[in-house]
């Protein structure tokens, strides 16, 4: 049995009858009267949760519409910021820093570069297709795997990761393909889907029912996943050294199931009663739903945060080289073909990157509305956002686009426009993300020419 | 006239200046293996786990248990490595979200598999009770020779036929259940989801590896049926007689005889031509009227069902893609052909003065290797490159204005809005391979309709490769079809699917040998299938990775 943390056993149903909808505050699994006088922090002191996330959209922004003017806090908002107005508070916003893991490989290079600190793995066999992979974790799976290891931090769910325009490039590697790497070749695939998020995350099967008794098939369940996990060691022994490596992800995932199905079987093991099921969102005459599937991934997100079921997660907004068109705002090109094409200050690029950052504000805005006693899951998040690169048309790499949401229970100022006029290493903002969330990072982070030891201090409280 | 040989062909693109994994070149050595001493001896590659893919999975559980059964859907999807799915399944891992839905998955056909209508199906014999020690093993052993696909050891018999008796007992004394539970369990498990195919030490040579029995019947019958092995193979496998060659070729042409060769050369072309795309194509409203959700769909089952019809039984000419005019159009479609069906889709005669033939004319392809709003040369003359004749080409490099200028009376067509590409030295370094093949194509606008002119302009339709020049779509197609780069790509993107990986260098002879039967069989699928299922890239393994 795997023993679940105190203050989790004291969260029970507190989502009953909780509304969806954007706006709509959540009744909340941590209960006021668990709290310090403050609101702050449970009562015998234990900090609130913290939580890290990460938003993703692909082919960059044309600078002149993005980055503010002036530096420092109550910085000004240029076009693409206007919808997170509201949220400035929470938002802070870092200029010219730089991938410094190199730019072998437009689009490539700069989602490997920022998402992981460490140079991509080229994979341009003879004459095959040219591709690549990551050489190391993406930084939600460092977060994930350092509070899988601590049982303080540790959730049903490393991780959970999220999708919303499915209009990615598949034919060039799991670069392009997906945002979570484990590793080589090595993903964690989002869900496209706000009702499969649903059922992954609060699906029967999953969640303990509230009858009282506990299901023997699940006992029975785990007993098969024993003889899985023997299966798999088994075979570590006859296969590559790489063969290994393949087979350890898969003795990690029948690790992660068994874990869950045993805490299933724990009594009052019920921390969140079960919410509505989510409407799905299918293309329309061709057109993606990017909105409404938007606000309904957010309100499970929120809910997945707040029953504690992961505290990590990731948002594959729209894909790198993607062709995500904004048909509802007027933009009907492909975001890759306009990023390349459209001449001038790119209007119609320019536009779809204001819609991402409305949609991002969706998320940002779900989570200030859900409470956690005196605080809220934004106030505890520490949320890095950013692209593939900086601009399209020249594939540059210099002068990200970076975003950092969230105040991580305090550790994160907010508000703040930091302007680096040295080039510095973008990993030094990634640094500053984990810090803040509690990873100690004491030899530094990343690796080749994205390896860095510093945070930035402007942004930190 | 025509290049004829592989030397020739990384002389000429690397003169072009964008020589990137051009045929014969490889990352790991600048050397080409084919190089003026003739090819490298051929050394196997390693073996390597490989899970099956969605469709291998769905139809591995119908050969099991009976095509009546519902086969799971709800599954992670596969990953396209190095333009295969198929290498992507010898690469990528199950992430936990892939771990919980195949949990889920082999607990529901599991429970169908042993309701009391299908029971007898499964040949085995029914526990008296939990404590019936000797039938639980019977059955395990049964249930693990088909699942696994080779037999089980005595210490998986015990660890799996322990699991009968304790959901038996868990669940009212039900043995069915019992029965369920261990069928899940090896559904669950990695010598199921992965085909796990190992090499033994060759007695003729022992310092090589060769793959044995077990691994040389899921070879075969997953490579030419798209299926696990069947009866005839499996007893083949456990008399240990798949490791002669004459004995696999025999096999090999018994299965390119069944229909399983249809659904598996179904997948090798989905797998190859990367259709799925098709399914969301996205194009504007407001320029291409016959855009509609129901288009993309439409355009892939022509392709489909052109190649259906083209390829056959496999004893057509391969070269026949290029050039045949067989075409399906629905309702959806007729109108990109400029041709009006109603209803469903059925087989078109396509106006002649269209020019269109073979692949690279369906609507589907050019409507794909295009933008929303207008037709891309570059991206056609890449996907022909890379697709078609197995050449890569570099990415753009960093820091370059990569912008097209928009139409303007001076500049109508794609030709002159590409300019830029002929006359700046660093564009023209790739683009020189990949414009003069899409410009040739330019009598097809972005949704694959057949057009003269482009913004009031009558179309140049010159086009080149290398010092060859043809003029349009039927030029291209009759260049390719000389061009023995056309074949010898067919070949070696099917020997990668058949084994799951780029070949290293150290293949390269297989594949010219591939090639070599290729030709003497008249260019036939048949010939190609049969020549790489008995090539020595298939049948020979590594051991320096064998633990």
């Amino acid at each position: 049995m795997i023993p679940l943390k105190r203050h989790q056993l004291d969260r029970r149903t507190v989502l009953r009858g909780a509304a969806f909808g954007l706006g709509a505050t959540l009744a909340l699994p941590v209960l006021e009267t668990m709290l310090n006088a403050n609101g702050n922090a449970f009562a015998d002191g234990t900090a609130l949760a913290k939580r890290f996330g990460l938003f993703f959209w692909g082919n960059g922004v044309r600078l002149s519409a993005w980055t503010p003017t002036r530096t420092g806090s109550a910085y000004d908002l240029k076009t693409n910021l206007q919808p997170l107005a509201p949220l400035q508070s929470y938002v802070s916003v870092v200029s010219g820093t730089q991938v410094k893991t190199g730019n072998e490989r437009g689009h490539h290079a700069g989602c490997v570069g920022f998402l992981s600190a460490s140079p991509m793995v080229p994979q341009d066999p003879g004459n095959a297709g040219y591709c690549s992979t990551f050489s190391k974790p993406s930084i939600d799976q460092v977060v994930a795997a350092a509070y899988a290891a601590d049982a303080t931090k540790r959730t049903a769910f490393r991780s959970l990761e999220l999708g919303i325009s499915k209009r990615v490039i598949t034919s060039e590697g799991t670069t392009l393909n997906f945002l979570s790497h484990n590793g080589p070749d090595n993903v964690n695939r989002p869900l496209y889907s706000a009702r499969a998020l649903f059922q992954r995350v609060f699906a029967p099967d999953f969640v303990a029912s509230n009858a009282g008794t506990i299901d023997p098939k699940l006992a029975l369940r785990r007993q098969v996943l024993d003889a899985v996990h023997a299966d798999a060691t088994a075979l570590q022994k006859r296969v590559s050294a790489n063969d290994r490596r393949r087979l350890d992800q898969h003795l990690t995932s029948v690790s992660e199931l068994q874990t869950r199905i045993a805490a299933l079987e724990e009594e009052n093991a019920n921390l969140c009663s079960i919410p509505a099921e989510p409407g799905e969102y299918p293309d329309q005459q061709g057109v993606e739903q990017l909105r409404n599937l938007t606000v309904a991934m957010a309100d499970i997100l929120a809910l997945a945060l707040a029953c504690d079921r992961t505290r990590v997660f990731s948002i594959m907004y729209s894909g790198s080289v993607g062709y995500t068109s904004f048909d509802a705002d007027g933009v009907t090109e492909g975001s890759h073909s306009l990023s390349h094409d459209e001449p001038g200050d790119q209007p119609e690029l320019t536009h779809g990157v204001t819609i991402t950052m409305q949609h991002f504000g969706i998320f940002l805005e779900r989570l200030r509305a859900t409470t956690e006693g005196a605080s809220n899951l934004l106030e505890q998040s520490a949320i890095l956002a950013s692209s593939d690169l900086t601009q399209g048309r020249e594939h540059s790499i210099d002068d990200y686009p970076v975003l950092l949401a969230g105040h991580a229970g305090g550790a994160l100022r907010g508000n703040v426009h930091y302007r680096s006029t040295t080039g510095e290493n973008l990993t030094k903002v990634l640094i500053t993300a984990m810090r803040a969330v509690d990873l100690p990072l004491a030899n530094g982070f990343g690796n080749g020419g994205g390896f860095a030891t510093d945070g930035i201090g402007a942004l930190e409280v | 006239m025509f290049r004829k040989t592989l030397i020739s062909t990384v002389l000429a693109v690397s003169l072009a200046g964008c020589g990137v994994g051009v045929i014969g070149e490889y990352a790991d050595d600048a050397v080409s293996p084919v190089g003026f001493d003739g090819p490298r001896p051929f050394v196997a590659a390693p073996a390597q786990l490989r899970r099956l893919t969605v469709t291998e999975y769905q139809n591995t559980l119908r050969h099991l248990f009976g095509a009546d059964i519902n086969v799971p859907t709800d599954l992670e999807g596969d990953t396209i490595i190095n333009g295969l799915e198929a290498i992507g399944a010898g690469s990528t891992t199950l992430s936990a979200n892939a771990v919980e839905k195949l949990e889920l998955a082999a607990l529901d056909v599991a429970a169908q598999v042993t309701v009391s209508t299908r029971r007898a199906r499964l040949g085995v014999c029914t526990p008296q009770n939990a404590g019936d020690a000797a039938c639980w093993a019977s059955l395990t052993t049964k249930l693990g020779r088909k699942i696994f696909r080779r037999p089980l050891s005595s210490d998986e018999v015990n660890r799996f036929a322990a699991i009968g008796p304790s959901a038996t007992n868990a669940l009212a004394g039900d043995v069915w259940q019992g029965v369920a539970f261990i069928i899940g369990a090896l559904l669950e498990s990695p010598s199921f989801l992965f085909r796990v195919e190992l090499p033994e030490p060759d007695p003729d040579d022992p310092t090589r590896g060769r793959y044995d029995s077990y691994a040389m019947a899921t070879r075969l019958s997953y490579f030419l049926t798209h299926a696990p092995p069947d009866d005839a193979l499996s007893a083949l496998a456990d008399e240990d007689a798949l490791t002669d060659p004459r004995t696999v070729k025999e096999q090999a042409a018994r299965l390119l005889a069944t229909s399983g060769r249809d659904i598996a050369l179904d997948d090798f072309f989905r797998d190859w031509l990367r259709l799925e795309r098709l399914d969301d194509l996205t194009k504007s409203r407001d320029l291409f009227p016959a855009a509609s959700s129901e288009l993309g769909p439409a355009m892939r089952d022509d392709i489909l069902r052109s190649i259906a019809t083209i390829v056959g039984d496999g004893s057509g000419d391969y070269r026949n893609l290029f050039t045949s005019d067989v075409a399906f159009a629905s309702a959806a479609l007729g109108p990109v052909y400029g041709v009006a069906v109603t209803g469903d889709a059925r087989q078109i005669q396509v106006p002649a003065q269209q020019g269109r033939v073979g692949l690279l004319g369906k609507p589907g392809f050019l409507a794909l290797y295009a933008t929303s709003e207008r037709s891309s040369p570059t991206l056609r003359g890449k996907y022909v490159r890379e697709a078609v004749l197995c050449e890569a080409v570099a990415a753009p490099p960093p820091e370059v204005e990569t912008v097209v200028p928009e139409p303007d009376p001076n500049a109508p067509t794609m030709r002159d809005r590409l300019a830029t590409h002929r006359t700046n030295p660093t564009c023209a370094a790739c683009h020189s391979m990949m414009d003069p093949i899409g410009l040739a194509l330019e009598s097809f606008d972005g949704i694959g309709a057949h057009r003269v002119t482009d913004h009031g302009a009558t179309l140049d339709l010159s086009g080149n490769i290398e010092e060859t020049t043809f003029d349009g779509l039927a030029g291209l197609a009759g260049v390719l079809v000389d061009d023995e780069r056309t074949t010898n790509c067919a070949a070696r993107t099917m020997y990668r699917y058949a084994v799951g990986h780029v070949e290293s260098r150290n293949e390269e002879a297989t594949i010219i040998a591939i090639n070599t039967q290729f030709a003497a069989g008249n260019f036939t699928i048949k010939a190609l299938m049969e020549a790489i299922a008995s090539s020595d890239g298939f049948r020979y393994a590594s051991l320096a990775e064998v633990q």
